[in-house]
């Protein structure tokens, strides 16, 4: 980004602005801008990506460095896709070079072990150090290996849940294609809180239609732990529509809810007995990303405690939670919450920075599922503080409407690749 | 402006949008207040813009109008 673009971009902010107003007073650099202030960004997801580009888009003068493990990023969102045969994961791979050339960003592929509050250091793994004046962190989610009989860090190579992106994503994808005519495919969704809600059943349909094509007997178990699932009207009218009956749900109360896994036997015991699959796609219960817990950023939940007016840690001042990881209200673990969290909080923490009240706003969530390539639904709100809290805005929001002709669905499939495409470039352009 | 920067996740950066969403960078003041207004009481039909309109308040797409029909040339030059 060049410099008359910075500037046309933080005359519309109001702390920027100043910032920007006070180093234009030629010759009179101030003693905030003389030294540059440190953030420190945690994980080059949705959230992290984000932050890192905003905070440079609206304060040039601070130094900026973003730490993540990986060089590529693979997208969660559509990458139900991939496992539907519809995208290669290649598609859903972006790198960190924009976001050094174009913005200046200092992006270091490294493991951060943890977050030092009292000293306002992160600690690399590699033994390295990076001090702060405020930091952002957005972990994403773990998986837990501790809440269910049977399941472990090794279940994951033959139950894959491929709720990362990446080499499970194709494991699971290629174990879908192994199957022969008439088999099981169990898909066994966590309990509430997890990262993308409507997820495990978008991919239910996916998986329908791969096998509608190529192993037309073959059937779908979708085994809860919930009693109720985000678009649920719209997932089973779309399912029956599109496969008939190939996707069975069960609640927990009927059922769904999994007792103990057997990656052995290749099946589940249930209260209701033993359910195989020949391909059993495991997700397991959820909780805040591993740096989380081990900087001390967690409660009881295993979630992050934040003040929702700047996302800043209930726990450790200084530092902010974005993105999964963080307790935000009525906001759910989703891509375009953490995208929008992440532009919030960066002008949060260059108000606090800048010894600013931080203003509030309002912010939005969009989530789009695919029931078939050609065919979406969406579910929309827009959130604002009541108090300390976010809340949705009454009568904001909500999803797509019940018997819509199928053309509806088709444009909302053609405007969920244009929000994959726009906030991807957002995010990495 | 951080009330804008919501639209942008979906309408691009700036409003610009690389995809099949509208660009709504530049568009004038007039037409974006008429145009949330219209999605926000059911005259203009939509797909979901209709449901995240209802969010937002005369004073706030007012806001929004005015950022992005401020927008000039150069930020696109980036």
């Amino acid at each position: 980004m060049n410099k008359i673009t910075r500037r046309k971009f933080t005359k519309f902010l109001g702390a920027s602005s100043i910032v920007y107003a006070l180093e234009r007073i030629a010759g009179y650099p101030t003693p905030l801008l003389a030294a540059k202030q440190k953030v420190v960004v945690i994980g080059g997801g949705f959230g992290g990506a984000t932050a890192a580009k905003y905070l440079c888009m609206m304060a040039p003068n601070l130094q900026v460095t973003l730490v993540e493990p990986n060089k590529l990023y693979y997208t969660c969102p559509f990458s139900n896709l991939v496992i539907g045969g519809h995208k290669d994961l290649n598609e859903l791979a972006y790198g960190y070079d924009n976001l050094h050339k174009k913005y200046g960003i200092n992006v270091i592929h490294s493991i951060a072990a943890r977050l030092d509050a009292s000293s306002k250091k992160v600690l690399l793994n590699d033994g390295g150090s990076l001090p702060y004046d405020r930091a952002i962190v957005s972990p994403g989610v773990s998986m837990r290996f501790d809440k269910m009989e049977g399941y472990n860090v090794d279940t994951v190579n033959i139950m894959p849940h491929a709720w990362k992106a990446g080499s499970s994503t194709l494991l699971l994808k290629k174990q879908l294609s192994a199957i022969s005519d008439g088999g099981t495919v169990l898909i066994c969704p966590p309990k509430q809180p997890y990262r993308c809600p409507p997820g495990p059943y978008e991919r239910a349909g996916l998986i329908a239609h791969y096998l509608k094509q190529h192993k037309p007997s073959s059937k779908i178990l979708i085994l809860d732990a919930k009693e109720q699932f985000a678009k649920q009207a719209l997932f089973t009218s779309g399912w029956e529509h599109l496969y008939g009956h190939m996707i069975e749900w069960f609640p927990g109360s009927a059922g769904g809810k999994i007792l103990r896994v057997d990656a052995g036997e290749m099946a589940v015991e249930t209260e209701f007995g033993i359910e195989k699959g020949d391909v059993i796609n495991y997700i397991p219960d959820q909780w805040a990303g591993q740096i989380a817990h081990e900087s001390g950023l967690v409660d009881e939940s295993g979630w992050c405690p934040v003040d929702q007016r700047t996302f800043e840690s209930k726990i450790h001042p200084g530092i902010h939670v974005i993105g999964d990881a963080a307790i935000a209200g009525a906001m759910p673990k989703s891509g375009l919450s953490a995208s929008s969290q992440a532009k919030f909080t960066a002008a949060a923490v260059i108000d606090m920075l800048n010894n600013k009240e931080p203003e509030t706003t309002t912010l939005a969530n969009t989530c789009y599922s695919f029931l078939a390539p050609d065919y979406a639904i969406s579910v929309a709100a827009v959130y604002n503080l009541s108090g300390n809290k976010i809340v949705k805005v009454k009568g904001s929001g909500g999803v797509s409407p019940p018997n819509a002709k199928h053309s509806v669905r088709r444009e909302e499939a053609k405007y969920a690749q244009g929000w994959y495409d726009s906030i991807t470039n957002d995010m990495f352009g | 402006m951080l009330l804008s920067l919501s639209c942008t996740s979906c309408h691009g950066t700036y409003g610009i949008s690389p995809g099949t969403i509208p660009t709504i960078y530049g568009k004038s003041r007039e037409y974006i207040i008429k145009t949330m207004k219209e999605f926000r009481n059911g005259e203009r039909d939509s797909t979901v813009m209709k449901r995240i309109a209802k969010g937002y308040s005369d004073r706030e797409i007012f806001l929004i109008a005015n950022y992005f029909s401020s927008l000039t040339e150069d930020i696109k030059q980036m």
